[in-house]
């Protein structure tokens, strides 16, 4: 996955996802179906005729303009003679072969890029050749204080760093002006480095850190990862692996060194003439990789292990992962396979694997998809959640389909629509430059003429109906397929399946910074515990059965009102209110609820009887009484100190109410404040916070008779002194009225 | 509220940017390239905690993914009984979640009412529908990503498909029915926890209920599934004036103004009231620290407000570098102070919809136990090293370096369309500038304006500090 950092503080690709060389479609996978076609089948594409001939070839100029055009249901791009800016090979000496590609950039300086990969020192011990490059890429020179990270930075620059057994690669960008400066600085590392333990136990740990939590939280990653790189070893393995790797074995495949036979350099530079970059990059090369020519080796990675792999627990849920490995642009040939490809998986939602699959499984399976590289090879990789029990049925459909497109190929409109997608995806890989790196890259390990090859490619996509699909869908039929299923469990006695041992990792990173839950509601309990201590004990609480009070509030527009409470646990309330001269009386009792204001009385709305109730239940004793009777449950969320008092703050575990916090006093235990909040039709979402103090003992309970009252949006504030308040039982006459009073 | 109507507007920017309000009030930047005949579409969108009502952490994030599977009119067999299934699906759920918080044991009716109401919706739908009309435009990449406090959806197309890929974004703006939203939300919040970006979300929240008290959330869940809130989030964020679209590429910015002119005519009919975020105004304490439980190492997040007339980019540079990376002023003091196996990160302004925001310091530590001592107390230590810092801000050289980092960056951003198109995205929503200054090549801050910035937030502004505790 590709990071870069944005202008200006934030990083905007903490953020942005950017899949691999071939920007791939990502969708999470849901537990949807797949769109199917009705009338795909016929015999014999019809396709469009080809577009007129417009643009010139190779100059990299603007588009033409142009309008949409349809014919025979197909959309036909309009821009088809845009090519991109050329690059330049070169062999240099040491087997180094280097490669560049420039672009105007007016006006304003941009960025160079680039990159050199070279084959990893041998050694088959896991994560070796990261934990060296690495370590070079922190370590300072020697005589010098400054790594070569620190230094890239002082230019301006960034430094990435990736290895497996095969091959290591540092990839810089920096400001145009100072691409000399950063590929000196480059090869110097490769010669002059002071390689402390320190160093490489620190540059250890931290790639410990970042393995343990992918093989935690991100186990299809790591798998996909093994299959890349060190199959035969599982989770723990690997771990292990890079754990015991001893300081000294670092310093011995430095010793061996990196070779520049079989390296390649990849250049992206603004302004420049790409001839220029490439005589100018020879010169800075030389103290690396020498100066006699020799023939650069074509690499030549091994595929994939193929078959099916499975690596079992025991939910029966499973990632199924199919890994195919998906051809560069070599000419006609890759195009043909691309649009293949892109017709038989649709890159995830359709293609004809989507249709078979929407047969078998409508609205439950959805693939995403990425792309993963090893050596010179890419692959297309595409995985969903499905139940263990479908597995096998999957990978059967998936070569059903491809048995169809043999049998029914697609219908012109869906060749046509995946040869665009094609053509856009690769014309999106030559425009960003870090992806041209890897292109670039991989194409000249492979021994490849980039601009040939890829020109052909280009051309041949904008004419599908030249595509040879036969022999691309032929080829579909005998690519090699690698299925990984992880999670659930395989179907006994299927010998075909290979079993991994993969899912015993148990040195997972814990979260960095929550408790678990039931640790959390276990720390509340400790703090309820005191507080009920403080406010009386539990016993004098759970025996609370109702509460007679008379109160003064004072609102945030001087507005003044007196309130005369009485309250029965069972939830009956009668509140008179003396407001401006007026006298208003409410009722509550379960479904009954209403107010009388002089003569008249009318019936109370069942929300604004609740919040009624509700702020009465937030008194402090109340909510203390429904923890004791088990109505309540909470978790410790915080401890906040301000100045010199500390306060717990509970949180309600209720997903059903809206937030509900107590914040308690951990010197006195007694309840300071509760936070929620309130939806009012015509002022929507109001946050509350009621802070109580001036707490007196009543009958051996504390009661708090003060409250300030802080709501947010326009209600504003309130402050509330009770006069008196009584605790005990209410007759039930006070809460009915007469006969004479309906 | 009907959306804003105005006629649209068209300020010409620096390197042929148009800043372009359309009749909805949506807001575009047109940044055509002439290079490749690709047109990148990138959204800006907020999102985040500072977004999600407290009861559904990541339901922000969850709502920007659940609008790509489908409209009434884009994925649906028949809308009115899906979205009846839906509806009627997610009232069991909100009962199903009242009889589980009161303790009792469901019965077998209402958790076949919900599995029932569950499959008749995923009969109906089709929520690849409106992503694969996309393909057809055509387009080619449909790429969601989110930041701490922003999400960003992308699109590549070409000239041929931008009409109808605008056509395709207005409808869903105005029609998206959040398909699949549970199961979404129980993905992000899966992903939250395992995520490597910020594994400090604990500390975040605590951070802003300190720092930011009594903060509105505009979305009330009371009584209400997940779907109305779901849908009523998903206005307030798609409401024209919180989303910023930029358009970058080949293409002919006549063209596909009137195109654009053409599709963002209206708002939505149901945009909710734009409400500002308030709280209960600024506390008395200058300093607010809490402890919360953590988990299996340490880890610590301060906060400090920042100025409303703080320069941007002054504040860019401070935290570069204070926090930006290993050889960062914090990380090095701390290992000169013998703490191993930290790492730092720093961002400002956060989260990203407040103004003027808050410059946000994080440390936690990647010692993985049973390697090495354990630590010493890291508190102290922090607030030492941030104390210094205060008082000498960054050396001539050490601004320098930052300087030169910044304009690295800067350049980086510019390097491709798409690149810039993300850039600007970034740039004018969530850090407010104007797109002649987003694309400047030139810095414009001193070294003492830094200085002086370095001592006012870490020294003389409140600070809230969340300190998560290894358990042990």
């Amino acid at each position: 996955m590709r990071q870069r950092r944005d202008g200006d503080g934030i990083s905007a690709s903490q953020c942005r996802r950017r899949s691999g060389p071939l920007l791939a479609l990502l969708i999470s996978p849901l537990l949807f179906g797949c769109y199917w076609y009705q009338n795909y089948a016929v015999p014999e594409p019809q396709l469009p005729p080809d577009p007129p001939e417009h643009g010139s070839e190779g100059d990299g100029g603007p588009p033409p303009a142009g309008g949409n055009s349809t014919e025979g249901g197909s959309m036909v791009l309009s821009e088809l003679a845009y090519l991109p800016p050329q690059a330049v090979d070169k062999q240099f000496p040491g087997g180094l072969r280097a490669v560049a590609r420039s672009f105007f950039s007016q006006g304003r300086s941009g960025a160079a890029y680039l990159q050199l990969t070279i084959p990893s020192p041998g050694s088959r011990v896991y994560g070796l050749p990261m934990l060296l490059a690495e370590t070079l890429a922190s370590a300072k020179r020697a005589g010098n204080t400054e790594s070569l990270r620190t230094a890239l930075g002082r230019l301006g620059g960034e430094l990435r760093v990736q290895a497996d057994h095969i091959s290591t690669r540092f990839s810089i960008s920096v400001p145009s002006e100072r691409w000399h400066d950063a590929l000196r600085r480059l090869v110097a590392t490769f010669d002059r480095v002071e390689i402390k333990r320190d160093v490489i136990e620190e540059v250890q740990r931290f790639l410990l850190a970042d393995l343990s939590n992918t093989l935690t939280n991100k186990p299809k990653d790591a798998i996909v990862g093994r299959f890349l790189d060190h199959r035969e070893l599982g989770s723990e393995a690997r771990y292990a692996q890079l754990q015991d790797i001893d300081p000294s074995q670092v310093e011995a495949a430095f010793a061996d060194g990196y070779a520049s036979q079989g390296s390649v350099l990849s250049m992206v530079v603004p302004n420049t003439q790409a001839q220029t970059l490439l005589r100018q990059a020879e010169i800075i090369m030389r103290p690396w990789a020498g100066s006699e020519i020799e023939a650069a080796p074509e690499q030549s990675t091994a595929g994939l292990q193929v078959g099916i792999y499975w690596a079992p627990t025991k939910i029966d849920r499973s990632t199924l992962i199919l890994m195919l490995e998906s051809p560069d642009t070599e000419g006609i040939e890759a195009a043909a396979r691309l649009t293949a490809m892109q017709a038989l998986t649709g890159r995830g939602i359709g293609g004809r694997f989507g249709e078979i699959l929407g047969q078998m499984f409508p609205h439950e399976v959805g693939f995403a998809t990425e792309m993963a590289q090893r050596g010179e090879r890419q692959y297309l990789v595409l995985s969903a959640e499905v139940a263990s029990g479908q597995v096998l049925s999957i990978i059967n459909g998936f070569n059903s389909a491809i048995a169809s497109m043999l049998d029914e190929a697609p219908h012109a409109e869906a060749i046509s629509r995946a040869a665009n997608q094609v053509r856009m995806r690769l014309l999106l890989q030559q425009e960003s430059p870090e992806d041209w790196l890897d292109w670039s890259t991989r194409m000249t390990q492979k021994g490849l003429n980039l601009e040939p090859a890829y020109r052909q490619t280009l051309a041949a996509l904008e004419r599908p109906t030249s595509i040879p699909l036969g022999a691309a869908f032929t080829s579909l039929a005998t690519a090699e397929q690698t299925w990984i299923v992880l999670g659930g469990r395989p179907p006994l006695g299927n010998e075909s399946i290979g079993l991994l041992d993969d899912n015993a990792f148990t040195r997972g990173p814990a979260s960095v910074s929550e408790a678990s839950k039931p640790l959390q509601a276990a720390l509340a309990d400790t703090v309820m515990t005191k507080a009920l201590d403080a406010m009386g004990g539990g016993n004098r609480i759970l025996g609370i059965t109702g509460y007679a009070a008379k109160s003064k509030t004072i609102g945030s527009s001087s507005i003044e009102f007196e309130d005369s409470d009485w309250y029965d646990v069972s939830g009956r309330l009668r509140r008179s209110r003396e407001i401006l001269n007026t006298s208003i009386d409410t009722r509550i009792d379960g479904p009954k609820a209403d107010e009388k204001s002089g003569d008249e009385i009318k019936g109370l709305d069942a929300s604004e009887a609740d919040r009624i109730l509700a702020k009465v239940r937030r008194h402090p004793l109340l909510l203390l009484q429904a923890y004791l009777l088990g109505k309540d449950q909470y978790r410790l969320v915080a401890m906040r100190t301000a100045g010199d008092r500390q306060v717990a703050i509970l949180e309600l575990i209720d997903r059903t109410k809206p937030r509900f916090r107590m914040h308690i006093d951990q010197g006195s235990g007694l309840v300071r404040a509760v936070e929620t909040s309130t939806e009012i039709p015509e002022l929507g979402v109001l946050q509350i916070l009621e802070s109580y103090r001036d707490y007196r003992n009543v009958t051996g309970l504390r009661v708090p008779f003060q409250c300030s009252t802080k709501t947010s949006g326009a209600s504003g504030d309130s402050e509330t002194i009770w006069q008196s308040f009584e605790l005990g039982d209410q007759a039930d006459e006070v809460f009915e009225r007469s006969e004479g009073e309906r | 509220m009907a959306g804003i109507l105005s006629m649209p507007g068209k300020a010409q920017g620096p390197a042929g940017i148009r800043d372009l309000t359309m009749p909805d009030g949506s807001r575009f930047l047109l940044v055509p390239s002439g290079e490749s005949p690709l047109i990148h579409w990138v959204t800006a969108t907020p999102a985040g905690s500072a977004e999600d009502p407290p009861e559904y952490p990541g339901l922000s994030y969850a709502v920007a993914r659940a609008s790509l599977n489908g409209t009434s009119e884009i994925g649906s067999k028949d809308w009115p009984a899906e979205e009846l299934a839906i509806i009627t699906g997610e009232d069991l759920r909100l009962e199903l979640e009242q009889v589980q918080a009161a303790g009792e044991v469901p019965d077998g009716a209402l958790l076949a009412g919900i599995e029932k109401s569950r499959l008749l919706a995923n009969q109906l739908s089709d929520p690849y529908a409106w992503r694969r009309e996309l393909q057809t435009a055509p387009a080619l990449q449909l790429e969601f990503s989110e930041a701490n406090t922003v999400s960003f959806l992308e699109i590549t197309t070409t000239a041929v498909g931008f009409s109808k890929v605008a056509s395709l974004m207005k409808k869903r703006r105005d029609n998206a029915e959040l398909r699949g939203l549970r199961e979404i939300l129980a993905q992000v919040q899966k992903e939250e926890a395992a995520r490597q970006r910020h594994p400090l979300a604990g500390l975040r929240r605590e951070i802003l209920e300190l720092a930011l008290p009594g903060r509105k959330t505009a979305i009330g869940t009371q009584g209400r599934n997940l779907y109305r809130v779901g849908k009523e989030m998903f206005q307030l964020s798609q409401v024209p004036q919180r989303c910023l679209h930029v358009i970058a590429g080949g293409f002919d910015p006549d063209q596909v103004q009137r195109e654009l002119e053409a599709v963002f005519v209206s708002a939505p009919e149901t945009s909710p009231v734009l409400r500002a975020p308030e709280g209960w105004g600024t506390r008395k304490e200058k300093e607010l620290i809490s402890e919360i439980p953590g988990g299996d190492r340490q880890a610590i997040a301060m906060a400090f407000e920042v100025p409303r007339d703080a320069n941007p980019q002054a504040l860019s540079i401070l935290v570069d570098w204070l926090t930006g990376g290993p050889d960062s002023f914090l990380a090095r003091e701390l290992r000169r102070d013998e703490h191993l196996g930290l790492r730092t990160q720093g961002q400002a302004p956060f989260p990203a919809t407040a103004v003027p925001g808050l410059l946000l310091v994080e440390v936690w530590e990647e010692r993985l136990p049973g390697l090495g001592a354990a630590p010493r107390e890291l508190l102290g230590s922090i607030r030492k090293v941030l104390d210094d810092a205060a008082e000498t801000g960054p050396s001539q050289i050490e601004f320098n370096q930052a300087v030169a980092r910044a304009r690295g960056r800067r350049g980086r951003a510019l390097a491709s369309p798409l690149d810039l198109a993300y850039h600007l995205a970034l740039s004018c929503s969530v850090l407010r500038q104007e797109p002649e200054e987003a694309m400047r090549d030139t810095l414009s801050v001193t070294h003492e304006e830094v200085r002086q910035l370095a001592r006012q937030i870490l020294r003389e502004n409140t600070r809230s500090i969340v300190n998560a505790k290894r358990q042990r």
